[in-house]
Order: C-alpha cells, then structure tokens, then sequence
C-alpha cells in the first residue's frame, strides 16, 4: 500500500480528519495482526483500540524520516501485544489438534477439505520462530510489503524473504504433521 | 546457500503473483525445478490468507470510531499539561465520567458559550463534552432517548453547516455521530430487531405501508418579512406567525386488527434560522399519555424536517461538500427510519 505523505503530515499536525482517514485505512489490517498474534477475537478488539488511541496520543511525535507511518504503526501494535502477554504470562506451549483440519495434503480429493481458520493458524504460528511468527503477521494479516516488513522488522528485504520462506515451509509442515497424527487416530 | 537464495526469491515473485489473482500453477510451471516445493509453500500460504480473511465486527467498528472521535475531540480541548496522559479503551460509562469531569474543569460559562459552536470552531468540543456528560447524569431511558433525539436534529445542523462551508470531511465526522445518536434511541428500545413493523405480518421491510404517516396541513402563514438570501449564515431570518395547525401522525397497529393510533403534534411558533430550524419545537401530544409515542411523533416530525432542509442543502452546497453531504441524506434517513420504528409500546 502506498502511503500519503501528506495525510500523514497533516495528522502530525494534529489534523483530525486526516488521522481518521489514517485510522479507517489501517483499522482491519491491524485487528488481524493482533488476532492472528493472540488467537481471541475480543482481546484482539479491545487492543486494536488501544493500538490507535496510543496512537493518537504519540502521532505528534511521529517523524517521518527514516520509519514508514505503516512500520511506526505495527510497532505500536506489537509492542500493545508484548505488553498483554506479559500481563497475561500466556505462553502458548502446544500445538493442539484440531479434527476440522483434516486430510492429506498432496492428494487433490483432500484439497478441498483442507481449511484453517484464525485460531488454528494462530496456534499454528506459536510453535514457530518470534521472527518467523512476526513476518508471516506482518505480510499475510498486516498485508505490507517485502519492504515495509523489512521497515518494520528493521531488517532487509532479503533477510525478510528468508524468513518468509522459512516460515511458510514450517507451517507446512506443522499442517501435515496435524494431518498425520489426525489419520491414525 | 545459493540454491536456498533463488528458492526465497522466487516463491516470492510467486506469491506476490498469486495473491494479486495469477493462477497458482502458471507461476509454478514457470520454474519445473521447485514445482513441487512452489507448489506447497503456495498452497499453505493461499490457505492462511484464506483463515485470515476476517473483520473485525461491525459493532466494533462503530464503537471503536465513536471511542476514537470522543478521544480526538477530548484531546482538542484538553489543557497541555493533561495531553501527557495516555488513553486507554475504557468501557463507555468511562467516557461518560471523563466528560462529566472536563465539564466541572471547563466550568459552566465555557460549557454555555460552546452551546452555539459549529464543528471546527475552538469550543466545539466542550460542546460535545458537555453533550456527553448530559448523557451520562441522566439515568432514564425515556429520557436518554429524548437527548439523543435533540443531538440528533443538533448535529444535522451542523452536517448543513458543514457542507455550505464546503467540509466535506467535517461533514462525513458529524454524520458518523448522527448515525450514532440514532442508532443509540433504537438500541434503548432493544433494536429493530424487536420492531413490529419488521415482523411479517407488517410486510417485514423498512419504509413499508405499515410506516408511520405525518400529515401536514398547508402553513397558512405570512411570509417572513426579512428576505431570506440575506447573505451571513449567523443572520437569522424570523417571521411573526400565527398558530400553525397541528399535525397528525398516524401510527399503524401492532396487531392487524387493532386500530391505528392518531397523535396530534402542536408545534407553536417554530424558530427558523435562514430556513434551518435551530431549536427543536416543543411539541404537545394529545393523546395517548405515552412517552414513546411522543418521541416517535416528534422524531417523524423532525426527521421530514430534517431531510427537507439537507436537500435543500445538497442544491446549494459547494461539489467538494455534495457526495458527502448525500451520504449524510441517506445516514438521516435510514437512521431515522430506524429509530422511529423502534418507538413502539412502553419504556
């Protein structure tokens, strides 16, 4: 997503209008980070907010040098999430195995039948690395690019696409794992 | 290494192709060498994009933004030295509290000069503040509902006022906070979903026969005597009237066999403002001694009001205000049905 510089100029500025518009354009995108970060629909709500009013009250120190507004913004989100799990000192510990996610993957009868939902991926993104949990967040919840996640991550793009794959390849594998231990149930 | 490299690179490339909507397999025979590990890491990647196709609720949605407009408009009229203090997502009794204390703060002098403020101007918030805080001490739902419907009326002035200034964003702000004074009177009620006039038996759609009808008889009145293109919008334009006949609002049944119920609206002397009624004419109803069916007549009668003068507005408003401004007509009128629809039997 391109991001308007002038937009974000002017909610530096303090202009109402322009920081709703930043507000409604980023709002779903980070609900889904969060989500997908915590795996609960009504956490997930309830730090959303809490995402865009610190937001609202740090936005006039925001410089647009050197950070991207979306990066700033994701790090906000990220750190609310840090904070709430502290508080909550929930570590998820266990993929757990979910019978609606059935099938083998290589056969084509089975594609079909192969669904996730938000909570089994949320399950499924803790048993892999923070930094693999964090991009596959940033670029499949979040919707940024190979370079606003590396903004974000304050990483570069080739270390980001290393980490996708690495990602993407784990997941896979904790899928057909789950697949294999459904089929000998 | 290199292999890995080219692997990352190239499932990439894929991926930022299959989600812009290219077919998963013509990317994957591009590059026979992976075609199997493309074709995996593709699939699980579709697939999570598919489980994280989720929205956030709209109920949420319209919280949250009253939460963050409530949050803005405290911040515009909060002292520099509480800007410092951070807001958090409180429960909206929360908000009521704050708004009842940054009333005490402000004092009651600031709090009536900001009566008159229109959006943009430096007491626009303490108005709002004030609003909130009228909400909050008032513990009635009849009576909540009554202050929603004059904010209501309030904030379509302001939409009007808005958009002859040509602010189509302050437009679509206060229509966001129409929406939700209107939505509040029908969630008093229980929402429409409780609504007669969505059962079947009443044809179960919105605007249909089953409606509430307001009749109004030709004003016989002279016409006003200052001219009304008279140009500054702060210049009120009044007229010495006699009595104008009452109104009738026919409110259907709730049973088909049961009768309609006639209430019979006296509106004394309206104060008009360059055509736009500024004060919500006191009403009389005759009968029955019921406060909903007062609310529900007085909010038929304003909502024909109210989507007179905001198409009389949308004719003159300048073209950056108009699409707004026709959002704004159709938040009015939805919102309005809406509420008045859920008016029906007793508190």
């Amino acid at each position: 997503m391109q991001e308007d510089e002038g937009l974000i100029r002017e909610a530096v500025r303090g202009d109402r209008q322009a920081f709703a518009r930043l507000y409604e354009a980023n709002f779903d995108r980070i609900f889904r980070y969060i989500y997908l970060k915590i795996g609960d629909r009504e956490e997930a709500e309830d730090l959303t907010q809490q995402v865009f009013l610190n937001a609202l009250r740090s936005i006039t120190s925001f410089k647009y040098q050197g950070t991207p507004f979306t990066a700033w913004l994701f790090r906000i989100a990220h750190n609310q999430i840090v904070d709430y799990l502290r508080k909550k000192t929930r570590r998820p510990t266990s993929l757990e195995i979910d019978e609606t996610v059935p099938s083998n993957a290589d056969d084509p009868e089975h594609q079909a039948e192969l669904r996730l939902n938000i909570e089994e991926l949320s399950r499924a993104t803790q048993r892999l690395t923070k930094a693999q949990r964090e991009v596959l967040s940033l670029r499949f919840a979040g919707g940024l690019s190979i370079e606003e996640t590396a903004r974000a991550m304050r990483k570069n793009p080739g270390a980001i696409k290393a980490l996708q794959h690495a990602a993407v390849l784990a997941l896979r594998k904790l899928l057909v794992v789950r697949d294999e231990a459904v089929k000998t149930d | 290494m290199k292999r890995s490299r080219q692997i990352e690179e190239i499932f990439e490339e894929c991926l930022e192709r299959v989600l812009k909507g290219e077919d998963m397999g013509e990317c994957v025979r591009r590059y026979p060498e992976h075609e199997s590990e493309l074709r995996e890491l593709l699939e699980t990647s579709v697939m999570a994009r598919e489980a994280l196709a989720v929205q956030p609720s709209p109920e949420f949605r319209e919280r949250a933004r009253q939460q963050l407009y409530a949050a803005q408009r405290e911040r515009a009229v909060a002292t520099p030295a509480s800007r410092g203090r951070g807001w958090t997502w409180q429960p909206r009794w929360a908000t009521a509290l704050a708004a009842v204390a940054l009333v005490i703060v402000a004092g009651s002098s600031t709090v009536l000069a900001s009566v008159s403020s229109m959006p943009g101007q430096a007491l626009y918030g303490v108005k709002h503040a004030a609003e909130s805080a009228r909400v909050a001490l008032t513990p009635s739902k009849a009576a909540k509902a009554e202050i929603y419907a004059s904010l209501a009326d309030q904030r379509v002035k302001e939409i009007i006022y808005a958009a002859d200034r040509g602010d189509a964003g302050q437009v679509q702000q206060v229509t966001n906070d129409l929406n939700a004074y209107l939505d509040r009177i029908a969630e008093l009620n229980g929402g429409v979903a409780q609504n007669a006039w969505f059962s079947p038996e009443y044809g179960g759609t919105l605007g249909s026969a089953a409606a509430p009808t307001v009749t109004v008889p030709p004003m016989a009145t002279p016409a006003p005597t200052t001219s009304p293109s008279s140009d500054t919008s702060s210049e009120t334009a009044k007229s010495a009237q006699s009595p104008p006949p009452p109104i009738v609002v026919t409110i259907p049944p709730r049973a088909a066999a049961a009768p309609a119920t006639q209430v019979t609206v006296i509106v004394p002397g309206p104060a008009e403002e360059k055509g736009i009624t500024t004060q919500i004419p006191p009403v009389v109803v005759s009968s029955p001694p019921n406060s909903k069916a007062m609310l529900k007549a007085r909010m038929s009668f304003q909502a024909a009001g109210n989507a007179a003068r905001l198409k009389a507005a949308y004719e003159k408003a300048p073209p950056e205000a108009k699409l707004a401004l026709l959002k704004a007509i159709a938040v009015s009128q939805s919102g309005y049905e809406k509420a008045i629809q859920s008016l029906d039997g007793q508190w």
